[in-house]
């Protein structure tokens, strides 16, 4: 989708977080990223790496958490994983499918280096 | 030395928050907003066209029409319904800020329907939230009718598909049944309603639907709106 912009994001909140924490050079972010987000991974990846420099100052290692898209079926509670975008419970044919995950993008943590 | 710090921030839930916040302000205004994505040459425009001529008080519709460039389609749009432009510039959907402020520069005295015709495109509008009570994917069969399972996300986060053209079925390989079966496996109870905007046919149940839709979602915000004073009024007085 618009892996650059969301690339700039991530790091902004980073350096804000950095500055309110008081945290050395950052090293490493991690995030977690839902399969149905509509974010590339290799695309935000390459737009971090580009922009990381920048707007950190410094060269720092995303890392992504892929998470499976998951439904839970309204009607018997069932939880399955949604394959081939089959929103259809598996266990009684329920139509009533609501996410559970899959659509995530979240900043986890990040490893900073002493100052 | 290093150290991992814990940040845990959802980089969607501003986003999120402010578009729930814009559909409570048009529900209390009693405004049903519609959000129409396609496709580019699905026939949005059209749809409105006709959906306007055939509405029996189309003083009550309003449209934001977004493209990249050009007005043109908000000039097709003007005789017709009340309408204002919005162009992104080289931005393939449109986006909250973009719809708040167009909707703040429309006259929406009486206006029940508030459409958003958005980027032709199939990808992009489909991640995010403009506010809208029902977005309304449009297909036409000129199209193909391997769209649904090509574009999963456009159909799953939809909650109609409007089929359109449908008078050119004869002639193209379009196989309806098929695209409902898929469509349906990604939004197991999608209503789709085969319209054609040049012949009027299918506009009746179109409109109906819309109708029965704002009546839905308006008559739900009344009984969560009640249920909450009551629960106000339970509340023990200190």
């Amino acid at each position: 989708m618009h892996e650059y912009s969301l690339a700039r994001s991530i790091l902004e909140t980073i350096v804000a977080e950095r500055n309110q924490r008081q945290l050395g050079p950052i090293a490493r972010v991690e995030i977690e990223l839902g399969e149905f987000s509509g974010i590339e991974p290799l695309q935000l990846e390459s737009a971090y790496a580009e922009l990381s420099v920048e707007i950190l100052g410094d060269r720092s290692e995303l890392r992504i958490q892929t998470v499976p898209l998951r439904g839970q079926c309204q009607h018997c509670r069932h939880e399955f994983l949604i394959e081939d975008f089959r929103f259809q419970c598996p266990s009684c044919s329920g139509s009533d499918v609501q996410l559970v995950s899959g659509e995530e993008l979240r900043i986890l943590s990040v490893r900073a280096r002493q100052n | 030395m290093s150290s991992v710090v814990t940040v845990n921030r959802d980089l969607q839930a501003e986003k999120r928050a402010a578009a729930t916040a814009f559909r409570a302000e048009l529900t209390r205004r009693g405004i049903f907003c519609v959000n129409l994505i396609s496709s580019p040459g699905a026939g949005k425009t059209t749809l409105l066209q006709a959906t306007a001529r055939f509405w029996p008080k189309p003083e009550k519709l309003a449209v934001l029409v977004g493209d990249i460039a050009t007005d043109r389609d908000a000039e097709r749009l003007a005789p017709y319904l009340t309408v204002r432009q919005l162009t992104t510039g080289g931005a393939c959907h449109l986006d909250l800020k973009l719809v708040e402020r167009g909707f703040d520069e429309l006259n929406l005295d009486g206006v029940e329907y508030l459409f958003v015709e958005n980027i032709g495109n199939l990808v992009c509008p489909a991640s995010h939230d403009l506010g809208e009570h029902l977005r309304v994917v449009v297909l036409s069969v000129t199209e193909g009718d391997d769209k649904p399972a090509k574009y999963p996300k456009a159909f799953r986060t939809s909650q109609a598909c409007v089929v359109s053209k449908v008078d050119l079925m004869p002639y193209v390989p379009f196989d309806l049944q098929a695209a409902t079966q898929d469509a349906r496996s990604i939004q197991p109870d999608m209503p789709i309603l085969p319209v054609c905007a040049t012949t009027g046919s299918g506009l009746a149940e179109w409109c109906e639907f819309l109708r029965d839709r704002r009546t839905k979602a308006l008559a739900e915000h009344v009984r969560d709106d009640l249920s909450h004073r009551l629960d106000e009024q339970r509340m023990p007085h200190p």
